[in-house]
């Protein structure tokens, strides 16, 4: 019989040609009930026999019949058995058998495919290569080869890597059949070399498929002796000679043929980015909109990246599109639940942990749970946990003492229900734990076939579903790789697939490029017209580069521009008469890479084709205008009435947020008023407090030990300090230490032996501590007045009274007293930080620490300090030593107590504003976006 | 093709060291085309750049030039004179161009980086690299995140055991030594950041610290009878008994102390350290060493006793000594840090498959650690080489380099051996075209290295043509003569001997291409004054002066493009800010990271997002309640409790780009932003789908990105453009203000962290001494002075790209210089240059009622006047596009509406029973039994056992669905009324049968389609259907009557659509069609009514 080719013209859109080849010889005036059930329709895509059965149901429905049975498939349909094979391999035990063979193999074996020295075939290694030959097995099986023959052909460049890689594909193959199994690649090669017609079909329609694979139509060539086969092509007659018998453009001649794009001018579009491109969509459209409705759109998008901005751009102009690819399901919910939860359990971070709690499945299960977690909650204290200890690890939280705390009741509620979870996984073959670890959290989530995300989920896990299956039916996984492997195997695989898009009501197609001639909208806009694009040309190839495909009459450039080139004009010629197309191509891609526009573009004659080439090769000349910067509304902060009746403690005021007042009123209301305070988990080490903190309790510990606080000999306080401290350090964050606190634990300790010897010199001056850490609290205009005081030190030679602050400053220098309380004026500090004291040049407080420090000892206390001091342990441990307050006398302090006061009075009177124009270091940077008070409303 | 038989026309080796403007890309694109004319096609020729832009550039020159002479007889003749081949005419060029475009798929034009990716990818089993590696550029959080998780693998016992741990804090020690380091991980960072290039390119460990290989045997090393502590005591008694002035004995004294005590832990004093007298005496070691020594001490000199000059030279030696010993130790502690993170970062970078360029180039360069070893070839038999020509499809027998200044090492390394091929080879049928300025060198920070450009001149002396161009077809005359006065003749006092004679060797004296470069134009160098305001003294000055000048000028409204020139992003950002306070008449715009938070919308959507992440943000939570969003969110039904999950939830099902847009939207309805607003919400909507792309919804990731989000979009050329010189360079403005002309750190100081140098046989390499130590060791102080020759270099390069961006007019701002500072800066240098004392040309003018001091003019100040004012500033508004009506708007195309009956039914269902294995095989317990019922045509004739035995061979369900599906089949057939169902009907007439039949109909405008399971038509006697009966069968498991019942109220819907649909397909009332579903599990059929 052999197959017989149908020109079926050009000057109609692709789905009414091939509804009416199929269809007119069988309606007819009557009443018709037409049934394709001997029909085998043969399309290029999906989309496209969605396209094609559309156009035939409405043809029917003009033409007075009713379709039956229908048969629209893709080209693989040809190779598919009839039914399954219940030994071929799946695609997972593929994985696994290549991952297991290349793990296991002495790569020198293979000197000429693996000639580097090193090669770390690990597991992520052994399944990457592992895909990387089975991709190429796949590419060759669409020419009907195996690696095995391709050491037979001639030509062949780097022949010894050849027989290499059909060595290892030997050795693959050998372990398929030890698993009882077939390789599906061969299977596809068998089927097609000796085709079976599909049951009860008599005749196969390949239509307008451009490119059949070299296996296709080995098939093909089978099948015709038996049935009919019919070839159809969106081409007209008179255009034969440009296509080989079945029906696929000769490269040679569409390499020379030459057509008119209409109208380039306003048909050809460079645009500078794929934003742009998708911008320029826009225009187009706006451009047309008087002539046409939303339905008589389709836009192409051979480009990927440009989908995007172009669903974000449409949606915004309310037309919602719908691109007909398939979701990926890494992107889906679910996916990201199993793939958080799976690095938990292999990983045992703290990192997986915090990312796994923050997905909302989870976090919606943990809710519900009989345990009574507030998410918000759990959150927050996972979040204060971290910054407190520092866990590296999910064990370090599980294991620590310091879960026990009333604070962290959602987190240990929590944290031990994610261990049980982990026990119970771990307990089971991954795939079931896997299911049953979803069905667990997902227990409390009911779900809806109407809601759009739940259908998607319905979808997903239908998908997954079968994944998992591959893996349950094949117990000898287990004898291939070890759990961990497969647990990532079975991350792999369920990542590598899509899921059905559910498509939402009248929406303008997106269309990939090989079903864009069955899209018969009118107007058509091509976007992504570049090079590389369309055609799908590619320069190098790790095993098949141009020359060799072009050798073995796989798909080539030659072939695929051909291809493009062809289909380009099947795009023009059924719109000229009506409709438009045009054509936009990028100058660059999204990383900012030049993009070279289509050759197709160029297919024009020798007159027009400078003129193209300056349009497609120039600057861009779109403009982009920006409106000058505003702030475009104001923040309200809560009132002070409101915010202080939420203070639990209106009347108490810290001794050291006096320094915040000073610096600025407002920042001190949003701070201590508003109880402004970032949270995050991405604390990476101590912080200077906790550093602080820790020196301070070691110091603190000697100060209570009354033999050690008199020791004198050095080595022997030394080592009480620093015992102290790597006591703290355990007690804080778990013992052993994680690697990088011990490295601050030294530095601790180097301070502290600093600090030991500047104390034995105060020892030796007579001085001894009296009290340590003691708080204090007094009454000054009505407020409360707190503060906790590192040490009073008493001299037992004169008697004489000393106030003690702590400073583990990280600067180089130390910090003095007298500057860290007191500054030289600026013009446009405020008033009531002035320092009245000062004669001649006006000083202003900074902060109020040290002398409301005394205040509070000479108010309590009978002690009558003389002046206050800093013990100062800085980086440099040279620099360690008490440094005094010179010159402070009463003056200075009743200057400290007026400014206090009047502090105390402004916040009374709810004085928080203007704020200062200028701070040192500004958390509140953000808010005030470089205005000094612009950015806010208040009062 | 091209008739001219100049195919065998040998070209020559060329090196171009081109000028600023002076149409590198021209020469590059004449070259390309001399070529071609040369019926050499594009897969022999490879064309590569630095940046994007460029490679893009070198495409539109090609094609321009080309296709203005297939137009033209007179560009042809121009074009044909330029590439030396007269003959060639309008036809050849066409031809040509023809060509190009034919071969745009073989091209190998663009940045060296994608064509080192590329080879990498063509080898990825000799790489042992995956072949679909993600390319992370070396900046982007990709990249910061694959280093973040390095070092978190190095911290987490999980993946690094106890022992390497401890290694690897023996080593961080050992990096720090003497210096107490508690932020371990910023610290490591930066590390990382600035040493891991010398790593890459030094790994031999024996390069590092290796006190041998440096001073051979003269290191300084004081006596070993020396006792420092002694000797200080000694010296310090004898200082007391000396009249010397007080002062000066204090500052001995302490001095001496300090040499005593100074031990490897002791950090370094700065006030004593780097302190004259300090200086002096390292100066004159030998003096002292011989015991006669005077010191000069506020301008007179004291003799110093022999036996102390004795004791100080040894005190002296131990504190050199012991300082350098501990630069050794933290350099060889570096190199252990640097080798253990690299290992673990080979390792993670691979498993991840991401790869930054560096990585790529390192993976190819022969000395590469990670690498095989391996270089390029073109050659196949090369041993051990990756020959491309196969795997790339290609024949590169032409090179052409752009940019060459800017190739680092590591990048030649890559691409040495073909170079050499090239020149090597004598066939004539191979050349190499390079061009670059090396006084445009500015990428040295990032591993560029301008001295490749005349190494390979040196190498091949006799092989390679080198040909100047410094003719500017960009600039005015007034810039040009600024340049040629600033840079023709270096004579400022301290600037470096090496850095000034470098730059005379690539110095040509510029000039303009008249007929291409503005006639007129102006250079202007100014200072502000003191003024009563303390700003004079700070940064502030030359920023307000900027504004002076923008505000004078107006060249926005003019149409000329603009651009501050700044060193940093932070000084970018400030002057941003003040330019946008002080000049709100026109737009600004800061060409930097996270431009885009400059305004309370994204702020305050960020805060959205940092809040559902963490919740116990207070900060976030009040700033959502002082901004519209508060509102918004309560108005949503949401609170503080609930909005956490409701924002991870849509961020993890649809991304932060629908979220961004969702509460964008909300914030618009409630408080109409205005344009910035809108503009800002678009810019911030744009980067979240650029960050989707990756599929990442980790909130703190999504932050991180937009903090160092630069909008790549098109250049804004309505605003003033802020922006470093490094984002300039390639760019071009008709106005360049320069007012950040004193860099922080002067011209001379070192950058680098490291020191390298060679002895005969190696090079070593140390971490960077201290200046006082370095400058007085005889080995060390002759890198020093390179080190510091090329940091001058190097800044003088970058003065010089900022000065040649200018077009038309250069206003170059900058302090008073400081009374007592030696320090060189780009100010001081242009003083120097500009502002000779012989001709002193200072004098005050006013801009924008300021006063300035102008140090130096050119040109005609009024220049600008000329251009007239555009009245309306921001030409047109952004043309808003409505599409909102059209969206609603009828269409010519008919698009229909499917409905699948199947999948009416709306149901309701834990979403835990998705995961049961037992779902999934229900749904082939389902497809089984269907595919049993099938097969049966009636039921009296079936053989059942065969059914079943058929099946059973093909089927791939597990036993147990075999087992099930077997068992339930025969039961039910037994049964009477699925028996009644399936026999059949006695009918007079013909009874038809269709089995799993499949349809698609019109029905109302939309498309039914599905599939019947079975049908009985029952026809008259004239063949016409009379009567129907729709069968389903249906596997759920019920059993009771309620359940029946139930499940047939949820069929219904379907059951209605299939009767439509065979009603409209046998044009049979459909009361005539009866429907029954036949539910296998409790084995009944069940009539459907439906009304
Ligand atoms: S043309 Fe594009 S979208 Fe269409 S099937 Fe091919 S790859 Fe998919």
């Amino acid at each position: 019989m052999g197959a017989t080719l149908h020109f079926l013209g050009w000057d109609k859109p692709i789905t009414t040609i091939v509804s009416h080849f199929i269809l007119s010889s069988l309606t007819g005036p009557d009443r018709k009930i037409i049934d394709l059930q001997h029909d085998l329709i043969i399309v290029p895509t999906r989309q496209a026999g969605r396209h094609l059965r559309e156009a035939m149901t409405l043809y029917c429905a003009r033409h007075n019949a009713a379709m039956l049975s229908a048969r629209i498939e893709e080209p693989s349909s040809l190779f598919r058995p009839h039914k399954k094979n219940p030994r071929e391999a799946s695609a997972t035990m593929v994985k696994a058998l290549w991952t297991n063979l290349l793990s296991r193999s002495n790569l020198n074996d293979y000197p000429n495919l693996f000639p580097g020295p090193k090669h770390n075939n690990d597991f992520s290694w052994a399944m990457r290569m592992g895909e990387m030959m089975q991709n190429l097995r796949n590419t060759l099986t669409d020419g009907g080869y195996q690696i095995s023959n391709m050491p037979d052909n001639t030509e062949l460049e780097e022949p010894q890597r050849w027989l290499d890689m059909a060595r290892l594909e030997k050795a693959y193959i050998d372990r398929v059949e030890k698993a009882g199994l077939t390789d599906p690649c061969l299977n596809k090669i068998s089927l097609a070399t000796s085709p079976a017609p599909p049951e009860n079909i008599n005749r196969i329609i390949i239509a307008a498929v451009p490119d059949p694979s070299l296996l296709m139509i080995k098939a093909l060539e089978q099948l015709a002796e038996k049935i009919t086969v019919d070839i159809l092509v969106h081409a007209p007659e008179s255009m034969a000679d440009h296509f080989d018998q079945w029906g696929r453009p000769i490269p040679a001649k569409w390499m020379h043929l030459l057509f008119d794009i209409p109208d380039p001018q306003a048909n050809i579009i460079l645009a500078s980015s794929p934003q742009a491109q998708s911008r320029r969509v826009i225009e187009e459209i706006s451009a047309e909109s008087k002539s046409i409705g939303p339905s008589d759109i389709a836009i192409g998008v051979p480009d990927k990246s440009i989908i995007p901005h172009i669903e974000k751009d449409l949606a915004e102009s309310g037309l919602p599109a719908f691109n007909p690819a398939n979701k990926i399901m890494k992107d889906h919910p679910a996916y990201k639940l199993i793939e958080s939860f799976i690095s938990l359990v292999t990983n045992n971070t703290y990192k997986a942990f915090s990312t796994f709690l923050r997905h909302h499945d989870a976090l919606n299960f943990l809710e519900k749970s009989d345990l009574n977690i507030k998410p918000r909650n759990l959150l927050k204290e996972i979040d204060e946990f971290q910054n407190k200890y520092l866990p590296l690890l999910f064990d370090d939280i599980t294991q620590s003492r310091h879960l026990e705390s009333d604070s962290y009741n959602n987190l240990r509620k929590a944290s031990q229900t994610v261990r049980t979870l982990i026990d119970h996984f771990q307990k089971q073959n991954p795939a079931d734990a896997i299911r049953s670890f979803c069905q667990t959290i997902y227990e409390p989530r009911i779900i809806n076939t109407r809601n759009l995300n739940d259908k998607e989920l319905l979808e997903a896990t239908q998908k997954m579903d079968s994944i998992l299956q591959e893996f349950t039916t094949r117990p000898d996984l287990e004898s291939l790789l070890d759990r961990k492997s497969i647990l990532t195997l079975i991350l792999r695989r369920l990542g590598e697939q899509e899921y059905h898009n559910e498509r939402e009501k009248t929406a303008i197609d997106l269309e990939g490029w090989l079903e864009l001639t069955w899209n018969d909208a009118p107007f058509l806009i091509v976007t992504g017209m570049n090079e590389g694009t369309v055609p799908q040309s590619r320069t190098g190839d790790a095993f098949l580069p141009d020359s060799l495909r072009s050798i073995l009459q796989l798909r080539d450039n030659a072939s695929r521009f051909a291809r493009d080139a062809f289909l380009t004009r099947g795009f023009i010629e059924s719109r000229r008469n009506s409709g438009r197309v045009c054509f936009i191509a990028g100058k660059t891609n999204s990383a900012g890479d030049p993009l070279k526009p289509s050759r197709i573009f160029f297919r024009c004659d020798d007159k027009e084709l400078p003129a193209r080439a300056e349009l497609l090769f120039r600057q861009t000349d779109e403009h982009r205008n920006t409106p000058p910067s505003t702030i475009s509304f104001k923040l309200k902060p809560a009132t002070p009435e409101e915010a202080m009746r939420n203070l639990k403690h209106p009347g108490e005021l810290n001794v050291t947020s006096f320094r915040d007042y000073l610096s600025c009123p407002f920042r001190f209301y949003l701070k201590h008023v508003l109880k402004m305070k970032a949270l995050d988990d991405q604390k990476s080490g101590m912080d200077a407090r906790d550093f602080g903190d820790m020196i301070h309790w070691a110091l603190n510990e000697m100060a209570r030990n009354k033999e050690i606080a008199q020791c004198r000999e050095q080595k022997e306080l030394e080592m009480f300090l620093c015992n102290k401290a790597d006591h703290w350090m355990k007690n804080r964050y778990g013992n052993p230490l994680p690697l990088p606190l011990m490295i601050t634990l030294d530095s601790g300790k180097q301070r502290l032996r600093a600090a030991a010897r500047a104390h034995i010199d105060l020892v030796n001056q007579e001085w001894e501590i009296i009290q340590a850490e003691t708080e204090y609290k007094t009454e000054l205009n009505g407020m409360i007045i707190k503060g906790r005081i590192d040490r009073i030190d008493r001299n037992r030679h004169n008697g004489a009274i000393r106030i003690i602050d702590y400073k583990t400053s990280d600067g180089s220098k130390s910090k003095k007293p007298k500057t860290e309380h007191i500054k030289k004026d600026n013009s446009n500090t405020p008033e009531f930080t002035k320092l009245i004291a000062a004669a001649g040049e006006s000083e202003h407080w900074r902060d109020l620490q040290l002398p409301l420090y005394m205040f509070l000892v000479s108010s309590n206390t009978s002690m009558r300090p003389s002046a206050p001091a800093f013990f100062s342990i800085p980086r440099s441990a040279d620099d360690t030593d008490i440094l005094n307050w010179d010159g402070f006398d009463d003056e200075i302090m009743q200057s400290a107590i007026t400014c206090a006061q009047n502090i105390i009075t402004r916040i009374q009177e709810h004085i928080f504003w203007p704020p200062a124009e200028k701070v040192e270091y500004d958390d509140f940077a953000n808010l005030f976006l470089n205005t000094s008070k612009e950015a806010f409303y208040f009062q | 093709m091209i008739k001219q038989k100049t195919t065998s026309s040998k070209q020559d080796h060329i090196a171009i060291s081109a000028s600023a403007g002076s149409g590198k890309t021209f020469q590059l694109a004449n070259r390309y085309i001399g070529l071609l004319a040369g019926n050499i096609m594009p897969d022999r020729i490879s064309a590569l750049t630095f940046s994007r832009m460029a490679a893009g550039e070198i495409f539109d020159s090609i094609v321009n030039r080309l296709s203005t002479s297939a137009q033209s007889p007179v560009n042809a003749g121009l074009t044909a004179s330029l590439i030396g081949m007269p003959d060639l005419q309008q036809k050849d060029f066409l031809a040509m161009l023809r060509v190009f475009l034919n071969n745009l798929h073989r091209m190998h034009i663009g940045t060296l980086d994608s064509f080192i990716v590329g080879v990498a990818r063509a080898f990825p089993a000799e790489l042992g690299i995956p072949v679909d590696f993600k390319i992370m550029d070396e900046d982007n959080i990709a990249a910061n995140d694959i280093r973040q998780e390095t070092l978190t693998r190095i911290f987490n016992p999980v993946f690094t055991d106890k022992n390497a741990q401890c290694k690897f804090l023996e080593a961080f020690k050992l990096a720090t030594f003497g210096n107490e380091e508690k932020d371990v991980e910023s610290k490591l960072d930066s590390f990382i950041d600035n040493l891991r290039r010398f790593f890459q390119l030094i790994p031999d460990k024996n390069a590092w610290g290796n006190q041998a290989l440096i001073w051979h045997n003269n290191f300084p090393q004081p006596e070993k009878t020396s006792n420092p502590a002694q000797s200080a005591q000694k010296l310090s008694d004898w200082l007391n008994s000396t009249n010397y002035p007080g002062k000066m004995i204090d500052s001995m004294n302490n001095l001496i102390k300090f040499a005593g005590n100074y031990n490897e832990h002791t950090s370094w004093d700065t006030s004593i350290g780097n302190g004259t007298i300090l200086e002096r005496l390292l100066a004159h070691l030998e003096d002292l060493k011989k015991a006669s020594f005077s010191l000069e001490y506020g301008r007179k000199e004291y003799k110093i006793d022999s036996e102390a000059c004795v004791l100080l030279h040894q005190l002296m030696l131990h504190l050199v000594c012991t300082d350098l010993h501990k630069t050794i130790k933290q350099t060889q502690g570096l190199f252990q840090i640097l080798e253990q993170y690299e290992a673990m970062y080979d390792i993670t970078s691979r498993q991840t498959g991401n790869l930054t360029f560096t990585d790529a180039q390192h993976l190819l360069s022969p000395s590469g650690i990670q690498g095989t070893g391996t270089g390029l070839s073109r050659s196949p038999a090369a041993d051990g080489r990756l020959y491309i020509d196969y795997r790339l499809d290609c024949k590169l027998d032409h090179w052409l380099l752009d940019e060459f200044q800017d190739t680092s090492d590591l990048q030649w390394a890559v691409l040495q051996n073909l170079i050499d091929e090239i020149i090597q080879d004598n066939s004539g049928q191979r050349s190499l075209f390079y061009v670059g300025d090396i006084k445009q060198a500015i990428y040295s920070w990032r591993g560029g290295n301008h001295r490749l450009f005349g190494n390979i001149l040196k190498q091949y002396p006799h092989s390679i043509k080198q040909v100047p161009l410094s003719k500017s077809y960009r600039s005015c005359q007034p810039v040009i003569d600024t340049v040629n006065r600033v840079f023709g003749n270096l004579s400022h006092a301290g600037l470096p001997d090496g850095a000034v004679s470098e730059w005379r060797n690539s110095w040509q004296e510029h000039a303009c291409e008249p007929d291409k470069v503005p006639g007129d134009g102006h250079v202007m160098f100014i200072e502000p004054q003191p003024d009563t305001d303390s700003n004079s003294r700070d940064n502030t000055a030359c920023h307000l002066a900027t504004a002076s000048l923008l505000r004078e000028i107006d060249p926005i409204r003019r149409g000329l493009s603009t651009a501050v020139l700044v060193r940093d992003n932070k000084t970018g950002k400030e002057l941003a800010d003040l330019l946008r306070s002080q000049c709100p008449d026109f737009v600004t715009i800061h060409e930097g990271k996270a431009a885009i938070k400059d305004n309370p919308v994204v702020q305050c959507l960020l805060a959205l997002v940092q809040y559902a992440a963490h919740p116990g943000d207070t900060f976030a939570w009040q700033h959502l309640q002082m901004s519209p969003l508060g509102t918004c969110i309560t108005s949503a039904g949401l609170n503080s409790e609930n909005l956490t999950i409701a924002i991870l939830k849509k961020i993890q099902t649809d991304g932060f780009q629908s979220l961004m847009r969702e509460w964008g939207n909300r914030m618009d309805n409630s408080v109409h932003l205005d344009d910035f607003g809108k503009k800002r919400l678009e810019d911030l909507i744009s980067a979240a789908t650029e960050f989707d792309t990756g599929g990442n919804t980790d909130c703190s990731a999504f932050l991180r990105f937009i903090d160092n989000y630069q909008t790549h979009d098109l250049a804004v050329d309505n605003a003033v453009r802020v922006m470093t010189v490094h984002q300039a360079k390639g760019l071009g403005f008709d106005i360049v203000i320069l007012p950040d002309l004193k860099s922080s750190k002067g011209m001379t100081s070192l950058r680098n962290e490291m020191m390298t140098g060679s002895s005969e046989t190696s090079k070593w390499i140390l971490k960077t001494p201290r200046r006082i130590i370095a400058e007085h060791d005889p080995v060390l102080s002759k890198e020093w002075k390179k080190a510091e020759a090329e940091a001058c270099f190097d800044e003088l390069c970058v003065l010089y790209v900022s000065l040649t961006r200018a077009k038309r007019a250069l206003y170059m701002i900058s302090l008073p210089p400081p009374k007592s500072t030696s320090s060189i800066t780009h100010a001081s240098v242009l003083r120097a240059q500009l502002c000779r004392e012989s001709e002193n040309n200072q004098k005050d003018i006013t801009i924008n009622n300021t006063r300035y001091t102008r140090l130096y003019e050119s040109g005609n100040r009024d220049w600008y006047k000329a251009i007239a004012l555009n009245k309306t500033p921001s030409a047109k508004k952004s043309q808003q596009i409505s599409l909102r009506e059209f969206a609603s708007k009828p269409s010519r195309r008919k698009k229909l509406e499917y409905i699948e009956p199947s999948k009416q039914d709306e149901f309701e269902c834990k979403a835990s029973k998705l995961f049961d294995s037992k779902s999934g095989r229900t749904r082939d317990f389902g497809s089984a039994i269907h595919s049993l019922f099938e097969q049966i045509e009636w039921i009296e004739d079936a053989d059942i056992e065969n059914i079943i035995e058929k099946w059973l061979e093909t089927s791939t369900d597990t036993a147990e669905v075999k087992r099930d599906v077997c068992e339930q089949f025969r039961t039910s057939v037994q049964k009477a009324g699925i028996k009644a169902a399936l026999s059949k009907p006695a009918s007079s007439g013909i009874v038809n049968l269709w089995r799993e039949k499949k349809f698609e109909i019109i029905k109302d405008g939309k498309i039914i389609s599905g599939m019947f399971d079975r049908i009985t038509i029952i026809r008259d006697i004239s063949g016409a259907p009379s009567q129907a009966v729709i069968i389903d069968y249906k596997s759920n498991i019920i059993q009771t009557d309620e359940q029946i019942t139930a499940a047939i109220e949820k069929y219904r819907d379907q059951m209605f659509l299939y009767r439509q649909a065979l009603s409209y397909i046998l044009q049979l009332p459909e009361k005539m069609i009866s429907c029954q579903i036949i539910f296998t599990h409790p084995g009944q059929t069940q009539q459907v009514h439906i009304t």
